[in-house]
């Protein structure tokens, strides 16, 4: 009865076009007052406080002021540059240096939409000049974004890894492999469709231009250097990574390339704060539902409900992705995670899954919703940067989300492929 | 006068949260220098970091409104038959929020009433300083949502008005 | 109609963990003497937020009972410092005589006073010791140089500081990744939970130096205990009574097993003579004592040293 209020209220709230915050604590106040009488309102605040009260989660903050004084500073053309002139030479060039350029940046960024942002930006409009079907160049770029949260540093890993207790230094572990495979796959689609339809031109290879464009590139691949090397040496906590990135970002952005003016600054700083706002509000209203949920004891109840429906783990495991793409296509990632960790993960130790290999299972399933209709907010980007319509896009975006539902079936089913690294780093 | 007014809002709560998250970028930043470079903890840091992010969510979220961020769904808005009804969907949209809003700005001052006689752990500072951010970010949302639903309905009679 | 006591702790659901044994007896016996009048509901693990937030939600009545560590008792009631001063007890014996005796119940009279929780029991998470991965350390001289983490407690920091380390407060979540990548040398905690929380993977001394006699206490919301009946009040009194015994054993029993099982990984154990206690003692709790009494004044401190005195005279304690 109130699992039912709680999921039927938040669909319906969210379909009436309240915003994924509001609509989340919207459900749960209606579910307090409808079916709770004795349970004290203060928990609304209470809980959204407490959601956001967090050391490991200002990570969050950091990577996305690192990853935008970043880009200000011009990295993501000069990172385009680099990558075409490491893949360009290749059949689909353009593609490829989408591909690569998108998962280069993502060693930078924690996001989805930083990436598209970032490289869409600029690639689309190139891969149109060469030939490229606009359809094919957005769909390419949504796809490649998605590798923003699975390859670290992840805004999304550093929400499972706190809701559910775990290393954001494993969670970032396990993200590399399944994010190379999520590249090689995006690089086989390109090529495959690239020869099929003679799209692009080649730019011979130049190790010489390699060379060149690596130099150029250097301080912004310094930068994953920093983060990954600082968490994974043993050096700081992933905050403190975070924290020292942004710091370098601002150092070389201001004194060493000159590009960005403290206007520019004003600007950046900005833009984190409301980005951060409006992460950090879905995270305490979906801790206010979380808590209702809990409260009344529904996690046990719907973990419970879900073992019983087979003994079978491979059929159970299949069930859960399901589920989570099902919940990608209306729900911010954010909240899914908080709101469905409690009540997937007891089920996902009863079926003996290690908690970070699904921790990296659950990021990539909801960054799949990222790009999937109608609430897909890589769609949605991808759409107004490539100016097609959502409904055009869908389509070919969800061709090119077959290798992503490939990879998670690969990481569901053989757990070295997230788990490989981490325990290579001792986790 | 209201426009001057709600400018004025608009700058200082960008001010604020600007200035809160160098607070916080500048506090992690000392943690990490005196931890390392140093070798003396700061106890203080980590605290001031956490309670300036808190303060910079719910500060923040007026301006994402003003802005258009908080993700919605428009799907089936868009689909509705009539402008009226569109409109109608709208408003009882809003008016959720607002309720949403306006129990985090009650519960919000009965939280901080219950936190003056507890204090931070490292700062000792009394807990309703950080849990002010609460029913203030929130009065602050009621606000601006209040300025721009202003709009939402003046644009709606503005398109009646247009050709086509 | 039934009434629901949702409870709160921190530790992992197992019975090897004290809070979870007494949530579960406590759970068994007044579902059971209640006749399920009485459904009692286990937050585990956390479940219901960090140990402040657990504390938050009983007071205001969402959740009924927590049972929390001493930690950040004096965030709510800073006389609780009283019992953050290290090395007050020298056994288990010690600490029950003085904090069920009259100390006890005054400090419990006062605390409920303070924040609207009544204590329902205290027991305890073990005495916490000093592990490090460096080099054994006999006194506090073989601290210097060892970076300790701490917990976000002032008084945590200075006796560590005092006793020659070097305190670097970490939360609690990071503390297993800080021990493996080296950002710290050591910790100080019970051994039972060091164990248990697979920290000795990264650690090879243990100190039983027992500077911090861990308290835990099980709480319930005044107002809710009020509304029960006076038959259900007796029912909660005695499962609580009894649940307590109950953690207390298990908490015992887990460090004896815990300490076994340490030396069995690997983990060189040390037990300081009197004499190296003694240095111990007077190094790592003046400062923190001061430290007290300049924040709460003098009559709680006299009154628990007091009480302590008593006691080891009461049990024997040399
Ligand atoms: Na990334
Ligand atoms: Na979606």
């Amino acid at each position: 009865m109130l699992a039912t209020t709680l999921f039927l209220s938040m669909l319906m709230l969210l379909l009436m076009g309240v915003p994924i915050a509001f609509a989340v604590a919207g459900a749960a106040l209606l579910a307090m007052v409808l079916l709770l009488p004795s349970m004290p309102l203060v928990l609304v605040p209470m809980s959204m406080f407490n959601g956001m009260d967090s050391f490991p989660m200002m990570a969050i903050p950091f990577f996305v002021l690192a990853g935008e004084l970043m880009n200000r500073g011009g990295i993501s053309m000069q990172l385009v540059r680099f990558s075409q002139s490491l893949v360009g030479h290749v059949r689909g060039g353009l593609g490829h240096t989408n591909v690569v350029a998108n998962a280069i940046m993502s060693s930078i960024s924690g996001s989805a939409l930083a990436n598209i942002a970032a490289v869409g930006r600029v690639m689309i409009p190139a891969m149109r000049e060469e030939g490229y079907d606009r359809s094919f160049a957005a769909s390419i770029t949504i796809g490649a974004s998605l590798l923003g949260p699975i390859i670290p540093p992840s805004i999304t890993m550093v929400i499972f890894a706190v809701t559910a207790n775990q290393s954001v230094g494993a969670l970032f572990l396990a993200g590399i492999l399944p994010g190379v495979i999520i590249c090689t796959g995006m690089m086989g689609l390109v090529y495959v469709r690239s020869r099929r339809r003679r799209y692009g031109t080649i730019t011979p290879f130049s190790l010489r231009r390699v060379g060149r464009e690596f130099r150029r590139s250097f301080l912004a691949l310094l930068m994953p250097v920093i983060i990954l090397g600082g968490i994974f040496g043993g050096i700081m906590t992933p905050t403190e990574a975070a924290a020292v990135a942004a710091f370098y970002a601002l150092v070389v952005s201001m004194l060493i390339y000159r590009s960005i003016s403290l206007a520019d600054i004003w600007q950046v700083a900005l833009s984190t704060t409301k980005t951060t706002s409006f992460i950090m509000l879905v995270i305490g209203a979906a801790r206010v539902f979380s808590d209702v949920m809990l409260s009344e004891g529904v996690p046990g109840q719907i973990a419970g409900a879900m073992l019983s429906l087979s003994e079978n783990p491979v059929i159970l495991l299949l069930l859960i992705n399901l589920l989570l793409l099902i919940v990608g296509f209306v729900m911010d990632t954010t909240a899914a995670i908080i709101i469905l960790v409690p009540v997937l993960m007891p089920v996902a130790i009863q079926l003996g899954i290690d908690p970070v290999s699904f921790g990296v299972l659950m990021s990539i399933n909801l960054v799949i919703g990222m790009a999937t209709p109608p609430v897909g907010v890589a769609l949605f980007l991808g759409s107004e940067v490539s100016g097609l319509r959502v409904e055009q896009l869908a389509g070919p975006v969800a061709l090119v989300i077959l290798v992503h539902i490939a990879t998670l079936l690969l990481v569901s089913f053989v757990p070295a492929v997230s788990l490989w690294l981490p325990e290579i780093f001792g986790y | 006068m209201f426009r001057k007014f709600d400018a004025g809002v608009l700058l200082l709560t960008k001010a604020a949260v600007v200035a809160l998250l160098f607070v916080m970028f500048g506090a992690t930043l000392a943690g990490v220098f005196f931890r390392y470079v140093l070798d003396d903890a700061l106890t203080w840091s980590e605290e001031v970091a956490r309670y300036s992010m808190v303060w910079l969510s719910f500060l923040g979220g007026g301006l994402v409104f003003r802005e258009g961020g908080h993700v919605a769904v428009d799907l089936l808005l868009a689909h509705l038959p009539s402008r009226r009804l569109r409109l109608a969907v709208t408003l009882l949209a809003q008016v959720l929020v607002m309720a949403v809003l306006a129990v985090v700005l009650w519960q919000g001052v009965i939280l901080m009433a219950r936190g003056q006689y507890m204090t931070t752990a490292a700062l000792r500072l009394p807990m309703y300083v950080p849990y002010a951010a609460l029913p203030v970010g929130a009065g602050l949302m009621i606000y601006h949502l209040l300025v721009t639903g202003r709009g939402l309905i003046a644009s709606d009679t503005d398109d009646a008005n247009a050709p086509g | 109609q039934q009434t629901v006591l949702r409870l709160s702790h921190t530790t992992a659901e197992t019975m090897e963990q004290g809070s979870h044994s007494w949530a579960v007896i406590f759970k068994e016996m007044v579902e059971g003497q209640t006749g399920g009048d009485i459904e009692v509901r286990i937050l585990g693990a956390n479940a219901a937020g960090a140990e402040r937030e657990q504390i938050e939600k009983a007071q205001a009545g969402i959740n009924q009972i927590t049972l929390n560590s001493e930690i950040l008792m004096p965030s709510f009631f800073p006389q609780a410092r009283v019992l953050g001063i290290p090395f007050l007890f020298k056994s288990d014996a010690v600490a029950w005589e003085v904090l069920d005796g009259p100390f006890g119940q005054q400090f419990a009279q006062a605390w409920r006073d303070a924040t609207g929780l009544r204590m329902l029991g205290i027991f305890n998470a073990g005495f916490r010791s000093f592990f490090n991965s460096d080099h054994p350390v006999h006194s506090p001289a073989d601290l210097a140089g060892l970076k300790i983490r701490t917990g976000e407690n002032d008084a945590h920091i200075a006796m560590v500081r005092e006793l020659s380390g070097s305190p670097v407060p970490i939360s609690w979540s990071e503390v297993y990744t800080s021990l493996q990548q080296g950002v710290v040398d050591g910790m100080e905690n019970p051994p039972g939970l060091a164990y248990a929380m697979k920290f000795h993977e990264h650690l090879k001394y243990l100190t039983l130096d027992r500077h911090l006699f861990s308290i835990h206490a099980a709480m319930i919301n005044e107002a809710t205990y009020q509304s029960l009946s006076d038959d259900q009040k007796a029912i909660v009194n005695e499962a609580a009574k009894t649940a307590t015994l109950v953690a207390r054993a298990t908490v015992l029993l887990d460090e004896r097993h815990a300490l076994g099982d340490l030396e069995e990984a690997g983990i060189e154990i040390y037990d300081p003579t009197p004499a190296e206690y003694a240095q111990f003692r007077e190094l790592g709790r003046p400062a923190v004592e001061a430290m007290v009494r300049a924040e709460i004044g003098d009559d709680w401190v006299d009154a628990l040293m007091a009480a302590i005195a008593e006691a080891e005279a009461a049990v024997g304690q040399p």
